[in-house]
This record gives C-alpha cells, structure tokens and sequence, in this order.
C-alpha cells in the first residue's frame, strides 16, 4: 500500500518535469572534460624524452664535477712533491723555497684536508641557515600528498593569522582537490570566513 | 553489456574523454534538476551545476570505486550547494539541521506566478506537489530528491549527506507525507 503511494508519488514527481541542462552547459562541461583528458597523453608522450634529457644531464654534470675534484686534488698532491724534489735537486733553491714555503709547503699537505673541511662546513651553515626558510616553504606549499586534515589545519592557522585573503585561496584550491570531503562542524568554524 | 559508471569513471581518469560523455549523458538530468529544484534559481543553479562537473574532473585521478560513482557524484553536489547556502548567509544549519518541524529553517522564498493554470484538476494537483516541494526544509528535500532523482538508497544518501540511516529515513517519511499531502489537496 505504502509502496504503490510512493509510486504514485514518484509518477507525480516525474510529470512536474525533466528538465535538462541546456546544449551550452553540456558543451561547456563536455569541452573541459576533454581538455583535461587531454593533458595526460601529451605528459606521457614528453615523459620518456624527459626523462631520458634529465638522466644525461644529470650524468654529464657529475662526471664532469667528479673530474674537476679529482684533477684540484692531484694540483694539492703535487704541490709538496714537487716542493720536496726541488729541495733535493735544487740544493740553491732552498732559501728560495723557504721563503714562500711558510705560506704553500708546510701547509701543502693539510690544505686539501682544510680546504675540504671548511667548504663543508660553509655548505653546512648555507644549509643550516637556509632550513627555516626552507621548511616555512614547504609548510606554505601544500602538496597532494598532504592529508585533508592537514590543508585544514593550515588553513585554520592562516585564518587565525588573520591572513584571510590567503585562507580563502587555499580553501578554494582544499575545495578543487578534495571535493568529497566534509569539513566536520567544529573545523569548519575555524577555517570559514568569520 | 553497458560498462557501469565507477569503470567509466576509471577509464576517464585514465585518460579516455569518450567514457566522461557516457557518464555525463547518464547523469546530467538527474543531477541538473537535484540542484535546480534545491537552488531554484536557474542561473545560479546552472553555475552551481557546472562547478559540480568540473570537480569531477579535477579530482579523476583521485577517484576511487570503494562506493558508487553516484553517491560520490552526490556527496560533491551536497558540499557545493552547503558551500553556497553558507555564501549566502543561510549557514549550514538549514542543511544540517534535524528537526523536520523547525519553522526556524531559512526558506527561500517561492517565486510568485510560478503557479500553472489551474485549468484541470491535474494541473492543480502537480502545482500543489511543486510548492510543497520548494517549502519543505532542505534537509528533507535534498533526501528526496537524492532519492528520485539520482536513485540513492537509504545507505547512499547518508554517505553523501554525511548522516546517518536513521535521520534519512526520518528526513523522507516526512517529506514523503507532505508531498502526499499536497497530492490529496
């Protein structure tokens, strides 16, 4: 009985009308639909060639900084051999050699070492001080790999920063990417303009 | 046999357009009327609409067939329109709110002279059904147009409502009696 009223109800629903988008609409959302399906063949047919220039590139430039390493470490190496050779061949040189050793022989052997040790440690400090900046950026970056939860909470301290121009962008980008997701109540109130 | 809508959804996402047509062309009446008699502007219900699609096709890569394409497809629509009765000012309480009977939902108005001729008794039954269906609360109406429109069951239009059973099937059997109601003059 209920059954055949809800049918009856159902056929009166139907008779109100079916409207349909119009042939515009359909165009419109049709066209963007082949669009982005678009965009994924053409990533896959430059992905290969890509990828292929990257790893020659990538080998070029490390062989040819592995050869530049090697070629200033056998300059430092000879440098006290040829030092020490002179010394025993060229007996008048000596004085000579003293004189500008104090600056390049006796620091000869050490100086490969130190020069290594303090261009890492001045790499280390560029990295040291550029890590805040770099882990604020990614902090700012969030990428699809990030959790909902994540976007929302960041868009919530965005909000709480009173950056609000920001929060509304990246709400509406949270929006693009996770669409199906409901912002529970209680989060919702953090990350909605007030 | 007919591909069903989650392996046209995979094929889309791996990059056939042609699949997305057959989805759409299954869908769109459904849908476009779901927002259209929840929005009732045309214009804003039309923009409403394609905003949903083009979500669609930007999370594809994302989608995953774990429940049916049509109450994902539903789920996106419920969060757009939620999206827009918070823009307009008319919170997210009128679609979330339980209480069948609250006279405190915000209802858009009914647009005079949409009324059609009363000219036959039938004329006049169907123009009762429609300005019962535009003053119920959207809680209500949004579950039974789900229901009719995009053939969700119980199940379905909780997930994407993000209720439970229960509250749905409480939201319909009210709907349902008023609309009938109406029917009966």
């Amino acid at each position: 009985m209920a059954e055949r009223e809800d049918d009856k109800l159902a056929e009166r629903y139907r008779a109100l009308g079916r409207e349909e988008p119009s042939a515009g609409l359909d165009a419109r959302i049709l066209a963007a639909s082949r669009r982005a399906a678009g965009a994924r063949p053409r990533l896959r047919r430059w992905a290969l060639p890509l990828s292929l220039a990257a790893v020659i590139v990538l080998s070029v430039t490390v062989t040819l900084q592995l050869e530049r390493e090697r070629s200033q470490v056998e300059e430092r190496a000879a440098a006290p051999a040829q030092a020490e050779s002179a010394n025993q061949v060229e007996p008048k040189m000596e004085l000579k050699m003293q004189q500008s050793a104090p600056a390049a022989a006796p620091a000869a052997a050490p100086a490969p070492a130190a020069g290594r040790l303090s261009r890492e440690s001045a790499d280390r400090e560029r990295f040291e001080r550029a890590a805040p900046a770099a882990a604020a950026e990614r902090a700012r970056q969030l990428g699809a790999d990030d959790s909902p939860e994540r976007w929302l909470a960041r868009i919530a301290e965005l909000r709480r920063a009173g950056r609000d121009d920001e929060a509304e962008q990246l709400l509406a980008e949270f929006r693009r990417r996770y669409p199906d997701y409901r912002i529970p109540q209680a989060m919702s109130k953090k990350v909605e303009r007030r | 046999m007919e591909p069903t809508d989650e392996q046209l959804m995979l094929a889309y996402a791996a990059g056939d357009a042609t699949s997305f047509e057959t989805l759409y062309a299954r869908h769109k009446g459904g849908l476009y009327r779901f927002v259209l008699r929840g929005i009732k502007e045309r214009g804003v219900a039309e923009e409403l609409f394609q905003e949903i699609w083009m979500r669609i096709i930007e999370a594809r890569t994302r989608y995953a067939p774990q429940a049916r394409f049509t109450t994902w497809l539903y789920t996106i629509a419920h969060n757009r329109m939620v999206d827009h009765w918070r823009k307009r000012g008319l919170t997210v309480v009128s679609l979330e709110h339980d209480d069948p009977d609250d006279p405190a939902q915000p209802e858009p108005a009914a647009e005079a002279g949409r009324e059609p001729q009363r000219q036959a008794e039938t004329n006049e039954q169907l123009a009762r059904l429609a300005r019962a269906l535009e003053t119920l609360p959207p809680v209500q109406r949004e579950a039974f147009l789900m229901r009719e429109e995009g053939g969700l069951s119980l199940a379905d239009i909780a997930a994407a409502t993000g209720s439970n059973q229960e509250a749905v099937k409480s939201r319909l059997r009210y709907a349902v009696a008023k609309l009938r109601e109406a029917l009966d003059g």
